[in-house]
């Protein structure tokens, strides 16, 4: 098992590094194109909620991710001090995708695409910090 | 991400966009296309050939203009999308909401006639 730490600030830029960063790591499991890139947006809709709803994009704000890479488990947790906590939300991911669509709402995707990529998603607060928990079963050769 | 526009003589408007369509760069992709929707361009052809990623901010940009061009009578089609960018359509659905298409001369066929 693997686990690796990674700290940034509560910007939208560095949502390119978060993901080149995700990349990097993902490397050694061989995963298609298709899955890396699921993986990877999954991250980013996570980082970009916390940056964004939870941090109002306040950059002298840490976020952190902490990735365990297991030789069939995927495991990353995203923490903030910040103020989104979509688990108290009273949300499904079928009426957020079609109420986005039918009002022309550009918001309201990224917890549905996050749930239809990950096996488990997880969103707690422990001491005033904030962490959202995404599990992934990965596929064996 | 970078976004070159194309103005053609039949009144189609090209974007291509390059880079990773995010929810930084998402604010300028719906600063485009405002402005293309208030010059009248509601025919808009969207070459995804260089476009690396997309996340939700990105389709939100295309669905939140959706209705607006088409109560114009135009249309949002997309080509050379990669199959990563493909999926992420097709993860929401949105791949049976919005045309998709191989190639320009196919994108150009499902377009609505320029209104008079």
């Amino acid at each position: 098992m693997k686990k690796i730490e990674y700290t940034t600030s509560c910007s939208k830029d560095r949502l390119s590094e978060i993901r080149t960063f995700v990349a990097g790591q993902l490397e050694q499991l061989h995963l298609s194109e298709v899955e890396k890139n699921q993986i990877i947006l999954a991250v980013d809709e996570a980082c970009a909620n916390a940056i964004i709803h939870g941090n109002n994009c306040d950059d002298s704000k840490s976020l952190k991710l902490r990735l365990e890479i297991g030789n069939n488990n995927l495991k990353v947790e995203i923490s903030d001090v910040g103020n989104f906590r979509p688990h108290e939300m009273n949300w499904t991911s079928r009426e957020a995708i079609s109420d986005s669509v039918r009002n022309h709402r550009r918001g309201g995707l990224g917890l549905p695409l996050i749930h239809r990529i990950m096996d488990k998603v997880q969103f707690y607060s422990k001491d005033k910090v904030n962490v959202c928990s995404l599990s992934k079963r990965l596929k064996k050769d | 991400m970078e976004i070159h526009q194309n103005k053609m003589s039949d009144g189609v408007l090209i974007l291509s966009i390059a880079g990773d369509l995010d929810a930084g760069s998402s604010i300028e992709m719906d600063r485009v296309i405002s402005e293309a929707l208030k010059n009248k361009h509601y025919r808009l052809l969207i070459d995804c050939k260089m476009l690396n990623y997309i996340s939700s901010a990105g389709l939100g940009v295309f669905i939140s203009h959706k209705e607006n061009v088409e109560e114009q009578d135009g249309s949002f089609v997309f080509y050379h999308m990669n199959e990563k960018v493909y999926n992420v359509f097709e993860l929401l659905g949105l791949h049976n909401i919005f045309s998709i298409v191989s190639n320009e001369h196919d994108a150009r066929k499902l377009l609505p006639y320029e209104k008079n």
